[in-house]
């Protein structure tokens, strides 16, 4: 089975994110912040008429926070009806993948261990397979 | 297991038949007019048909007179619905060929005293 | 048969559906066979099928259509215009009554009658009506024709109109900063107003009755008791509040699931009641109020509470909760544990409740929208459940302001006054660590949204702004801003659950550049600054307590630091309140330290006998009679005092040093205080002497002051000898021997016990004064 995956680097790292889950990808300017909200919400950006809930894909994976004062890639997903932009330092391609998913059998970091769901190989290497919706939940979430 | 075919053109009131019927044990088929009745019976004898009386495309004396004339071995015995308690409406549906009568609305106890008067119950 | 309820409406609605062509077409001819059968047919299966649910007024309606269609088609009656017009008045009305089962609006059932008896008006008159023109035929109609929308063209239309009001906002931005010819702003304000009426035709559009959510419920109350073999009442208030009809759709499980525990668990079978001596029958409120942009619904019922000792030793038995977390836990967290998934109470998972749904989806549904649910339990007694519900995806009317440089926006059906702290009538107070701000006299608890949101203020405490809100359900209080800006109309969107987790915002809006602003929730500002004392709560710390009952856990005080560093304590009975006073306010006057608030001057304490440089914060001490200002720092606590005494080497204004958390503290002497600021005022002479069980905390912290007050020196009943008079307990047996005699003695009961008890009530002022005047008038003649 062939499924379109996007390849993005967060904390400098290349992963794959299935394209299916993926609304757009944008450009996020001015983020406004949300007090007392979780540090891995960056806080709140306007695209058109919607509200999009950023999310600091850095801060998820307990991997420090990003600077949220510049122009930043985010992609946008949708769940639960409300639209979030998950920050990204780049978006760099869209491929068309059809080998296997395989477990993880490495020793890899617990922020990354929280949101991946196997490895892909691809043309450009191994790379993560990661679930978007579990980068929104945060650090926070197995915490409690 | 007796079965019914309940001939009605309400979802509602088929709901509530089958609902009930099948408390009562019934295998329950459900037709929407008298002609979808009538072929449902070229290929499933019931035990009794609940007929409705008023709907559209073979009305309920319609299919009542048509099955009565139909050569079958065995006739299903026809419980009629009706909302009239008006007594040429009945007797009509009688002399058209039902063998009993059942107000609507009716409920289990009802239902189950009029299929055990036919005799299938 | 819920189920089939909804089978009904949406069969009904297709019928109604397939005939409105026929409708039309009968009304064009009503001879017209074919159409008369399918009509007729129409009314005939509706009258059938509504037979099977408890809906009189649709079977009426439609029994009635019925029979004069049946004469119709038995060549009984003609088929005239006003029969016509009649039966279609009638076929309308029951597609409004069943789109009023599905929404749960309320029709008035005034004119049925009416419409059934245009039906069997003689043939003549419906004629004579028809003749007087064309148009009567559709005058004689109801008036109002309805069309289905769906829900998604709703939607669309309102996020149509949401971006209008943006656009609209924006250009009128525009506007203003680029000089514009007079016509173009004549004609964006026409547009500005199309738009706004608009708009609200949209959001009608979008709200409904929360009636459509109650009306469902005497059935289930009724079928659920009954299956259960229970008595429950049911009382439905508020069913007219209006909200977006979205919210009902997500309201509606939830209130479901509550009222079925309600009745599953809640209420007790009628043996049981009568057992524990309540009525056997149960009572079950649910009510509804909108209280600024929320909705609140109350669900209340009196069965036998949420026992949450057993919720808790199920959470620790399930590994929710260790034991040393569940020692902590306060009565009402014990309650709030009802919502962890797991756990209800009931021993058996049931029919009516059990469906393995629980309360945590409960809570999670009604999260999911940006509410919250509250429930509040005494074992024995009943329980309250509160959901509370914001207007999502609605515009409304805010006020913007800011804090630590952001803008937020506060809802204005929650704002009652904004104040200039500036201003006048307007005076900060410190209170126990927290801030009170007096508005025109009238005081209320403050808080600062920089602190609250933990941001840093831009504007100092001195140039804040102050608004006071009434958030939904709670009581009102201030919150200070950096800025306020401006009255807006914000399109508000629901926020992510993330962004409501927080307990801090109500939703989302963009402003006029598109930027996105957060509006603030008035009731979690309030939890979260811990503004959750209500009003009396406040006045009670603040000022004397109305009737200290428990005297055995000690007294409570006010822990300060004064001017000179020191602390001290001072009964928190005799502090009316606290305040900052100017230096300019304070004067040496008849030789003591006198400070003027407002018209009145108090001598005041705390400070020596120089006027202090710069403002200071001042007790207002009051025995009841006199009141006594006292210059200090800052309060550093409230605490309880209970540890033994160590009395002062000499008299004066402290009377002893006692132990507060390890830490030495002096007491203030407030009866030395109230006497040397009255003996000032006096100019001196022998007081007399009234002895008092001063072990009696009641006597020593309520009594004594008005005694004070009265002129006396209190003494203690060890020193009843010197004393002119002595006050004592009614129930006291022992009371020293006084050689003058006089004996005032106190009851704690308000009833009198026999003819001979001369005991005075202990709040019986006005009986204390003159019994006290009395026995110093008989002191004076002997």
């Amino acid at each position: 089975m062939t499924e379109l995956l996007l390849i993005a680097t967060i904390a400098g790292e290349r992963v794959a994110i299935p394209a299916a889950d993926v609304e757009s990808v944008v450009e996020i300017e001015g983020v406004t912040p949300v007090p007392r909200s979780p540090v891995h919400v960056a806080g709140l950006a306007a695209l058109r008429s919607r509200v999009l809930t950023v999310i600091d894909s850095c801060a998820s994976l307990e991997l420090g926070t990003s600077d949220t004062g510049r122009s930043r890639e985010a992609i946008v997903i949708e769940v639960g009806g409300y639209p979030y932009a998950l920050l990204v330092d780049t978006v760099e391609d869209v491929i068309e993948h059809s080998g296997k998913v395989r477990p993880i059998r490495t020793s890899i970091a617990p922020g990354w261990r929280r949101v991946a769901t196997g490895m892909v190989e691809t043309e450009s290497g191994l790379m993560l397979l990661i679930d978007a919706n579990s980068i929104l939940s945060g650090p926070t979430a197995e915490a409690a | 297991m007796k079965s019914c075919l309940v001939v009605d053109d309400s979802k509602v009131i088929r709901k509530v038949a089958r609902h009930i019927l099948e408390t009562l044990n019934f295998s329950v088929d459900e037709a929407e007019d008298g002609r979808q009745a009538l072929s449902r019976i070229e290929t499933k004898m019931p035990d009794v048909v609940l007929l409705d009386w008023n709907m559209p495309v073979m009305s309920g004396m319609e299919f009542l007179r048509t099955l009565r004339q139909q050569d079958f071995d065995v006739q299903p015995k026809v419980v009629f619905c009706t909302t009239e308690n008006d007594a040429a409406h009945i007797r009509a549906a009688i002399e058209a060929g039902a063998d009993e009568y059942v107000m609507k609305p009716f409920d289990r106890e009802t239902l189950e005293s009029k299929l055990q008067i036919v005799g299938v119950a | 048969m819920e189920d089939l309820i909804n089978e009904f409406i949406a069969e009904t609605r297709e019928m109604l559906e397939a005939l409105g062509g026929e409708i039309v077409a009968w009304e064009a001819a009503p001879s017209d066979r074919a159409r008369l059968d399918e009509i007729f047919r129409f009314v005939h299966t509706v009258k059938g099928n509504c037979g099977f649910f408890d809906l009189p007024r649709l079977e009426t309606l439609s029994h009635a259509a019925e029979g004069v269609l049946a004469e119709v088609r038995s060549g009984e009656r003609p088929a005239d215009h006003g029969l016509v017009s009649a039966v279609l008045a009638i076929i309308d009305r029951i597609g409004e009554l069943v789109q009023a089962l599905e929404t749960g609006e309320s029709i008035s059932s005034a004119d049925d009658a009416q419409l059934i008896e245009a039906l069997t008006a003689s043939p003549s008159a419906s004629e004579r009506e028809h003749q007087g023109s064309a148009g009567t035929v559709l005058e004689g109609r109801k008036a109002v024709r309805s069309i289905r929308l769906s829900i998604d063209l709703l939607d669309r239309m309102m996020s149509g109109v949401s971006d209008m009001v943006l656009a609209r906002n924006e250009l009128s931005r525009r506007l203003r900063e680029a000089p514009t010819d007079l016509a173009v702003e004549a004609a964006f304000e026409r547009v500005s107003t199309c738009i706004a009426e608009m708009r609200d035709a949209i959001t009608r559009t979008r709200m409904q009755r929360i009636d459509n959510l109650f009306v469902t419920l005497p059935r289930m109350v009724r079928d659920l008791s009954s299956e259960l073999g229970k008595q429950v009442s049911l009382e439905v208030d508020g069913g007219d509040v209006e909200l977006d009809r979205e919210m009902i759709e997500m309201i509606r499980d939830p209130l479901t699931h509550i009222v079925r525990n309600a009745i599953d668990h809640g209420v007790e079978p009628p043996g049981d009641r009568t057992a524990a001596g309540k009525a056997s029958s149960g009572m079950l409120r649910v009510s509804a109020r909108q209280s600024g942009n929320q909705i609140l619904i109350d669900i209340s019922d009196d069965g036998r509470g949420i026992d949450g000792d057993k919720l808790v030793k199920k959470a620790v038995s399930n590994n929710l909760l260790t034991e040393q977390q569940a020692e902590r836990l306060g009565a009402a967290q014990k309650t709030a544990l009802i919502f962890e998934a797991g756990l209800s109470t009931a021993r058996e998972v049931t029919s009516i409740s059990g469906r393995g749904v629980g309360m945590d989806v409960v809570r999670a549904n009604i999260e999911r929208i940006g509410g919250v649910v509250d429930v509040d339990s005494k074992l024995g007694q009943g329980v309250r459940f509160t959901l509370r519900v914001p207007l999502t995806l609605t515009i409304i009317p805010a006020l913007t302001v800011s804090a630590g440089g952001q803008t937020f926006a506060i809802p204005r059906s929650a704002i009652e006054e904004i104040v200039r702290s500036k201003n006048d009538s307007v005076r900060v107070e410190a209170l126990g660590g927290s801030h009170v701000a007096s508005i025109r006299g009238k005081r209320i608890p403050l808080t600062w949204l920089a602190d609250v949101l933990g941001v840093a203020p831009e504007a100092s405490a001195s140039e804040q702004s102050f608004i006071v809100l009434k958030p939904a359900g709670g009581d009102v209080y201030a919150v200070g801003v950096d800025f306020v800006h401006d009255h807006e109309e914000l399109v508000i969107k629901p926020a992510a659950p993330v962004v409501m987790a927080t307990g801090l915002y109500a939703g989302t809006t963009l402003a006029d550049d598109g930027s996105p602003i957060l509006l603030l929730d008035p009731s979690g500002i309030a939890a979260r600054a811990g503004l959750l004392l209500d009003q009396n709560e406040l006045e009670k710390l603040a000022a004397r307590p109305h009737a200290p009952e428990a005297p055995q856990e000690g007294t409570q005080a006010l822990l300060f630091r004064t001017i000179y560093g020191a602390k001290r304590v001072i009964p928190l009975a005799v502090v009316e309140r606290i305040e900052d006073v100017l230096p300019d306010a304070i004067k040496l006057s008849a030789g003591r330290l006198r400070v003027a608030i407002g018209d009145e001057i108090l001598p005041l304490a705390g400070c020596g006998d120089q006027v202090p440089s710069h403002r200071i914060r001042i007790l207002r001490l009051s025995d009841g009679a006199t009141e006594v200002a006292y210059g200090f720092a800052d309060v550093a606590d409230l605490v309880s005092v209970t540890g033994e005494m160590k009395p002062a080497a000499s008299p004066g204004e402290v009377s002893g040093v006692t132990l507060i958390a390890g830490e030495q503290v002096e007491i203030l002497d407030t009866y030395w205080l109230f006497a040397d600021c009255a003996s000032t005022r006096d100019g001196g002479g022998r007081k007399p002497v009234c002895a008092l069980p001063t072990d009696d905390p009641w006597m020593n912290t309520i009594l004594r002051p008005i005694i004070e007050g009265a002129g006396y020196h209190v003494v203690s009943h060890a020193d009843a000898e010197a004393a002119d008079i002595l006050i004592t307990n009614a129930e006291d047996e022992d009371v020293p021997p006084l050689p003058s005699g006089q004996v005032v003695r106190i009851r704690s009961s308000a009833e009198v016990r026999g003819k001979a008890d001369d005991s005075i009530y202990r709040y019986d002022r006005t009986g204390l004064i003159s019994a006290l005047s009395r026995h110093a008038a008989k002191r004076t003649k002997g």
